[in-house]
């Protein structure tokens, strides 16, 4: 070793703030910058812009004009299938937007940002946190650019009850990144995550309402256990128009649903990451 | 009972030249097996400590649980004479942490990443930003500021890890294998950084190793093998245990070459690989001995300095890996 070692005179700046408030500044740090890194990724990739926003949208448009001719809500009605499926697509691009900003976490444990934070004086719980809610405002983000479309399904975007649709969504878009932050941290595959995904939850959304009004019998059960059926009326109350009708909940049931569901979703997650953090000891 | 973040901080300013963190017995065993078995060390503070072991030793274990990613260990920790349990949040905020591979977000910038670093540590805004110019001036990386990490080499994104690892300036610094797959202009690069912070800054430098070259430069070494502690002492210590020359002998049968040597000359012989290594004094003066002793029984001989990887293959039995061996050569 070259033992000619230059005279490097390292900046002292105080010590990381010596406060009394230094444990919930630590918490809200660690929170704040998994949210923030999950932003700045998301600007720097344009092309998940569109690509979270088209799939729906070509879903919509594609599956809405093919079905329209030989759909019929019931004898009275005037639905259109584009105006019966746009609440499905915006829960469709809702979740999409969550399994895909999740699985970056598969990516954060094979390069070591997880360990960092883990090593990092924060709690689990502000990890699980602060990556819910970086997934959460991504898919906020992109559920706003796609309800950009809703006027084209007959929903005027004045006549929109924002105050309930936020709420919603806000709630869904918290359960949903919370069971998708659970799977990714479990499995060590993008590949295996994306299957068991796929499997687990896109059957969740087609028997949510989000494609046909539920009526047989045997999908009753699933539906009203089915948080996505929830979330899925409310976005249907929320745009208003003519298939409030369908709602089999009130949008007070719901909410509660939701909501139970977004902190269950958010227990598990924190509880899978403490319990299965020694596993990366050795 | 533990300490606040506050007392953790006030307490490491007036433990200048005594034991900032002692190791007690820390075991830990995954099943049946021991992948620890009864640690125990102490870290003076500005002191650089080498743990030096192969792959699977134990050392990033250990390293595992200083930095609060593992916490079913037995045995004790003190921090400035204060018992530590390493998953406290106290003591997680005095570790800056460099792991084994390069962690810094590929798609971000340096400036960003180190940002992100100083919001995990609770810092506010304002000193991040200061400090993030500072490190990125002392690591000689402010013209690469903002450009993406996945265009930085090797050795830039280490010392930018590095430079992560400061942001929330920790008592103590955990490397782990830190010049692992760098050049070596990148290395001589990064422990000169290291070694200046250290001697200007009393920095405490905990790092683990398996390069011979590294580990003369700590000022102790602990020699892990099997998840134990064979030896902590100074590589001079450490380098004294044996002869000044190691003559390298290669040929079809070493087994009969090491009886020959060891029982009629009188020279230690140990294995290593294909080689047989022999320590002695004055080595130039034995080699016409042996090979006229050893006609048509060798292949090659060779001679070098003893190295740091001579007394680990001495301690442990074993050598620290082919390409350690190699190094440790030059």
């Amino acid at each position: 070793m070259n033992p000619q070692v230059e005279a490097i005179s390292l900046p002292v700046t105080p010590h990381a703030q010596i406060e009394e408030n230094m444990q919930r500044k630590v918490e809200w740090g660690l929170l704040s910058a998994l949210w923030r890194r999950d932003l700045m990724r998301f600007r720097k990739e344009k092309s998940r812009w569109i690509g979270v926003v088209a799939q729906p949208l070509l879903f919509w448009v594609f599956i809405g004009l093919g079905m329209t001719e030989s759909f019929q809500l019931n004898q009275t009605s005037e639905v259109t299938y584009l105006e019966f499926f746009f609440p499905g697509t915006l829960v469709m691009c809702i979740l999409f937007t969550s399994i895909f900003a999740s699985m970056s976490l598969i990516e954060d444990k094979q390069t070591g940002f997880v360990r960092l934070a883990l090593a990092a004086p924060g709690s689990y719980l502000s990890l699980v946190a602060g990556k819910v809610l970086g997934v959460t405002t991504i898919a906020l983000i992109q559920a706003s650019l796609y309800l950009a479309f809703a006027p084209l399904a007959g929903f005027s975007l004045l006549s929109i009850a924002w105050h309930q649709l936020v709420p919603t969504l806000i709630l869904g878009c918290i359960g949903l990144s919370a069971i998708n932050i659970t799977m990714a941290w479990v499995l060590n595959s993008t590949h295996a995550y994306h299957g068991i995904m796929s499997v687990l939850l896109i059957p969740l959304w087609i028997l949510s309402g989000s494609m046909f009004p539920i009526k047989a019998e045997k999908f009753q059960v699933l539906f009203f256990l089915n948080p996505m059926a929830s979330l899925t009326e409310n976005v249907r109350m929320s745009l208003g128009g003519k298939t409030t009708q369908l709602a089999a909940h009130s949008f007070s049931q719901n909410i509660v649903f939701l909501t139970a569901f977004a902190l269950v979703g958010l227990a598990t997650a924190t509880y899978v990451i403490r319990r299965t953090k020694n596993k990366g000891a050795a | 009972m533990m300490q606040t973040i506050q007392e953790v901080k006030s307490a490491r300013v007036s433990f200048v030249g005594q034991a900032l963190l002692t190791l007690e017995n820390v075991s830990l065993a995954i099943g049946e097996k021991k992948i620890l078995d009864g640690v125990s060390l102490t870290v003076e503070q500005g002191q650089l400590i080498g743990l030096l072991g192969r792959n699977g030793s134990g050392k990033s274990t250990l390293l595992s649980i200083l930095t609060g990613l593992c916490s079913d260990y037995s045995g004790s920790m003190r921090f400035a004479g204060n018992i530590l349990k390493a998953t406290d949040k106290a003591w997680r905020s005095q570790v800056g942490v460099v792991f084994q591979t390069p962690s810094c977000d590929i798609k971000l910038t340096s400036r960003e990443n180190l940002f992100l670093a100083g919001m995990l540590y609770g810092m506010n805004r304002k000193p991040i930003a200061a400090r993030v110019v500072e490190l990125l001036e002392l690591m000689q990386l402010t013209d690469r500021a903002d450009e993406p990490v996945g265009n930085l080499s090797g050795g830039m994104r280490r010392k930018l890890d590095i430079a992560r690892a400061l942001i929330p300036s920790p008592s103590i610094l955990i490397l782990d294998e830190p010049s692992s797959g760098l050049d070596e202009a990148s290395f001589r690069s990064l422990w000169a950084t290291l070694l200046a912070l250290k001697q200007k800054n009393g920095l405490t430098i905990l790092s683990a190793t398996h390069r011979p070259e590294e580990a003369d430069l700590c000022d102790k070494l602990a020699i892990l093998s099997d998840g134990k502690i064979l030896a902590f002492e100074t590589p001079a210590v450490l380098r004294s245990t044996l002869n000044p020359d190691v003559l390298l002998l290669e040929g079809p049968n070493r087994q009969e070459i090491a009886d020959i040597v060891s029982t009629e000359m009188g020279l230690k012989c140990l294995f290593d690989g294909e080689q047989v290594l022999v320590e002695c004094k004055e080595g130039h003066l034995w080699i016409p001995k042996i090979v006229e002793r050893l006609q048509g029984k060798l292949a090659s001989v060779g001679l070098r300095k003893a190295s740091m990887s001579d007394a680990f293959l001495k301690i442990t039995g074993t050598s620290l890996d082919f390409q350690a061996f190699k190094d440790g050569g030059k």
